[in-house]
């Protein structure tokens, strides 16, 4: 992976810079190499760089503070939160830093009549649930990394999670945002109304992946919890009938809050390392949540019991209790977790693509999996059609890693190819960079990186993402920039 | 000036390059239904009436993907054969949006990003649009989004085509996610509530985890002028399977007390239908404003502006104003503003062709992003050039 080459000017200055920092933040800069190591990767941990320097601003005004700086003088900025991108989102520059959100982690306002919260970007995604959940509210989007993962890395990623059938992605649950330009200037899309005046900006930069401006406070859409809940755990003798199963419930008709299918190596992996008592002899499981009333419920669980059956099902057990609920979706969430367990190395891709094409996508990256001599895991979202094949590898054999991303491009490959996308909630980052042109023709890239021109026109926000070539911002556009280096200002003699 | 009629992609990318090189600004039209709209923008007119068809719908997918000309009817027509819909609810109307004779075109309705009563509890137009092929004012084409449910590969475009008014880009293809239609339709109706007592109720079914779809306030004035009902209405919608929309329903009539009553599907579709068409102000030609607030400032708005009538959707979030010949638009900016919201001049009496208070005023930034993103899309400025806003 080709990162843009650091400007040696801009290194030669990091003592001025960290010191002009310091001035800024007096306790929140970490500039120390064993410190920094904390800081050099994300959740994609195949790609390491360390930073300059780590700020860690407590308000909106020292972000914007920093950005103000960091602009003058042209230096690069990587956003992050808790750092739990899986696409490389929140990789440092060499010669950039990185400003980190986990201190402004207070939840300002919760406003139920208006059923939403205001909270600040170092928020955990959990945290909003946990805050609201007394009093009968949650937040929808869970990504499996709820715990750590911060709202405002889910606002730049676009997140999703396992209840993004019924409930969509982070998008669909923001009403508003505050939001730090490169320049310094907040701004504010949307707020406590439903929908927000002028062009749609807040849908812009949601899922903008950290290139267009830093979230500095997030407004997000609380839900009513379901007065009832039902989990299914359905066993299948093979993947292909719980794909079955899934196309035939959407079908009738019914939207659960969520469908998720393993295959027997994810159960196995989870098995191993959480024992949540999955099926032992199932080639597949499906998982399957309704929610609403409890005649509603309990309607289309029958309904989705009958289809299963229908669809050759081996056992079907509902969780008896929101204890045995919780472990059924503890080890579906551990799922990368267990796969990282079994295999040194793994690499979660993160393909959509049409339903109809799921088992045939399955049958390809099976053989895949052989031809590469590399395991793999599958688990996804199935009533989306959102892949997660998990590919082990270990990154100590010379190669492996390699194999794992030729293997891994492959499949994203094959995904665009049967008419789906190369990201459904992980987001492109720096791992799926490359891989842009496979989905987007040369025009369709140019007309988005016009729009980060827009926003960043000296390209200083999280360089080397998303965009597989380098380009600089011209008068209304970008141009492409023929010899492989991303031009900066100059920094000033001093 | 004569109507250009281009047929195909190609055809169109002609048409907007020749307008680049005759500096010579177009409006583009899809039915021509919401053609008052908005700001008046100038230019030579180009339907994009020709570029009309579904061009693949797959049910099990909830997908549907239809050339951006086609007719909403055209849509949900083929989407109701399957038990299925929009779920963000466009208004079809005949009324307040159109003109005569003039029917929505499903590019035209995100376009204009319009939703109806259901929009509280699913989302609006910009949720629902996954992906659209377009073509920008430098004349290229281009894509955005995908054409699956889940996506969050590079920018998310859709959402900037949502409410854009064509000022960025000619849309020639959407993709649209559908939902299951609801099986059954059961309204509660509560009679007789003075403002401030029907919008606390709505709140408080909005926070219930009773999923209603539909949570309006009708004075006595709009419920006399749309339904001949002589008290104001307090109406909620249940959708869903029977037993469930019942079962919901009925426990809505015990939080809120014995005067509501349960009101068959027929007649609460007829009400939301009449609600997402604001049908219970339009009798004359008065000036209607649309306000999108935090619910809980609905009824602060409402007594500040004196409306002649008024409607309110989405639990108080929507506000329909239908206003006196005399007020100040300014006002209607600055009220909904100060209650955290903000407004639309939705229909004029005036030609708008150089009013400044159409849309709400934007700041400082927000202009300026505007104004770039503009850039970027349609720098010779030849796309319903100050349909939004003034030179933009």
């Amino acid at each position: 992976m080709q990162m843009p080459l650091p400007d040696p000017d801009l290194l030669r200055q990091r003592p001025f810079l960290i010191a002009r920092l310091r001035k800024l933040i007096p306790e929140g800069v970490i500039a120390d190499d064993d410190a920094l190591v904390a800081y050099d990767t994300d959740a994609l941990t195949a790609y390491r760089q360390k930073p300059m320097a780590v700020v860690l601003p407590k308000t909106a005004d020292e972000v914007s503070a920093v950005l103000r700086f960091c602009a003058e003088y042209g230096v690069k900025v990587v956003p992050r939160g808790a750092g739990t991108s899986l696409s490389g989102g929140a990789l440092p520059v060499s010669d950039g830093i990185v400003i980190g959100l986990s201190r402004m982690s207070t939840i300002l306002d919760v406003d139920l009549e208006n059923r939403c919260a205001v909270v600040q970007p170092g928020v955990t995604n959990l945290a909003i649930t946990r805050a609201v959940q007394d009093r009968g509210f949650y937040y929808a989007p869970d990504p499996s990394s709820q715990v750590a993962c911060t709202i405002g890395g889910n606002v730049a990623e676009n997140s999703g999670g396992i209840h993004c059938l019924k409930y969509g992605l982070t998008t669909n649950n923001l009403m508003g945002v505050e939001f730090a330009l490169m320049d310094g200037t907040r701004v504010r899309f949307g707020g406590k109304a439903h929908d927000a005046p002028g062009l749609d900006l807040l849908g812009l930069v949601t899922g903008s992946e950290g290139l267009l401006g830093i979230v500095t406070e997030v407004t997000v859409r609380l839900r009513p919890v379901p007065t009832s809940t039902e989990a299914l755990l359905i066993a299948f003798p093979t993947i292909e009938l719980a794909g079955a199963c899934v196309a035939g419930i959407i079908a009738a008709g019914i939207i659960p809050a969520a469908m998720e299918i393993m295959d027997r190596s994810a159960m196995d992996a989870i098995e191993a390392y959480s024992s949540p008592g999955y099926p032992k002899t199932a080639g597949a499981i499906l998982i399957a949540e309704v929610d609403g009333a409890p005649v509603e419920v309990e309607t289309a669980a029958g309904d989705i019991e009958r289809i299963a059956k229908a669809n050759a099902s081996m056992s079907s057990a509902r969780a008896a209790s929101l204890i045995e609920r919780n472990r059924i979706w503890a080890g579906r969430k551990a799922a990368f977790a267990a796969a990282g367990r079994i295999a040194p190395d793994m690499l979660c891709m993160d393909g959509t693509i049409p339903r109809r094409e799921l088992a045939g996508v399955l049958g390809r990256i099976g053989e895949m999996s052989l031809r590469f001599g590399l395991p793999v895991a599958n688990v996804f979202h199935a009533g989306d059609g959102n892949l997660h094949p998990l590919i082990m590898f270990d990154a100590m054999k010379t190669g492996d890693l390699e194999r794992a991303e030729a293997f891994g491009a492959e499949i994203l490959k094959l995904c665009v190819e049967v008419g789906g996308v190369l990201t459904g909630e992980h987001g492109v980052g720096v791992e799926k960079r490359d891989l842009m042109p496979l989905m987007f023709s040369e025009t369709d890239l140019a007309v988005q990186e016009r729009v980060k021109c827009a926003f960043d026109p000296a390209q200083l926000l999280n360089p080397g993402k998303v965009f597989p070539s380098l380009s600089a911002c011209i008068e209304g556009g970008a141009t492409h920039v023929h010899d492989g280096r991303m031009r900066f200002p100059n920094l000033p003699r001093l | 000036m004569t109507l250009l009629t281009p047929a195909t992609d190609d055809q169109l990318v002609e048409a907007i390059k020749s307008a680049n090189q005759n500096n010579s600004p177009l409006e583009i039209i899809g039915g021509g239904s919401k053609r008052s709209v908005g700001r008046k923008p100038f230019g030579r007119p180009i339907s994009m009436s020709a570029f009309s068809g579904i061009t693949s719908y797959e049910p099990e997918e909830m997908v549907i993907t239809a050339q951006a000309g086609t007719s909403l009817l055209e849509i949900e027509s083929a989407l109701r054969s399957q038990g299925q819909c929009l779920a963000f609810e466009p208004p079809s109307s005949t009324t307040l949006w159109s003109e005569k004779g003039a029917a929505a075109t499903i590019g035209g309705t995100i376009a204009a990003a319009v939703s109806g009563p259901r929009r509280f509890a699913v989302g609006a137009a910009r949720d629902h649009l996954l992906g659209f092929r377009a073509v920008n004012g430098k004349g290229e084409l281009f894509k955005g989004g995908g054409k699956v449910v889940k996506n969050v590969t590079g920018y998310d475009l859709p959402k900037l085509a949502a409410g854009s008014f064509g000022t960025l880009f000619a849309m020639t293809e959407v993709t649209l996610r559908t939902f299951p239609a609801a099986r059954a339709t059961i309204g509660v109706s509560i009679p007789g509530l003075e403002m401030a007592t029907g919008l606390a109720c709505l709140r408080k079914l909005s926070m219930s985890p009773l999923e209603p779809t539909g949570l309006s306030y009708l004075p006595r004035e709009s419920a006399r002028q749309a339904f001949g009902i002589q008290h104001s209405l307090t109406l909620i919608r249940f959708e869903g399977d029977r037993a469930g929309a019942s079962a919901r329903a009925a426990d809505a009539v015990a939080m809120v007390g014995t005067s509501a009553e349960i009101v068959d599907d027929e007649m609460t579709i007829v009400r939301f239908r009449a609600i997402a068409d604001a049908a219970p102000l339009l009798d004359d030609n008065a000036d209607i404003w649309r306000l999108s607030i935090p619910p809980t400032e609905a009824g602060n708005a409402i007594s500040k502006l004196s409306p002649t009538r008024y409607l309110a959707d989405w639990a108080g979030g929507l506000l329909w104003l239908q206003m006196p010949t005399q007020y100040n638009p300014a006002t209607i900016h600055a009220v909904a503003a100060s209650n955290g919201g903000h407004a639309t001049w939705v229909r004029r009496q005036q030609d708008a062709t150089d009013l400044e208070d159409v849309f709400p005023p934007m700041d400082a930034a927000t202009t300026v992003l505007t104004a770039r993103l503009k850039q970027a899309f349609d720098p010779g400025r030849v796309l319903n050039r100050g349909r939004m806003y003034k030179d933009i």
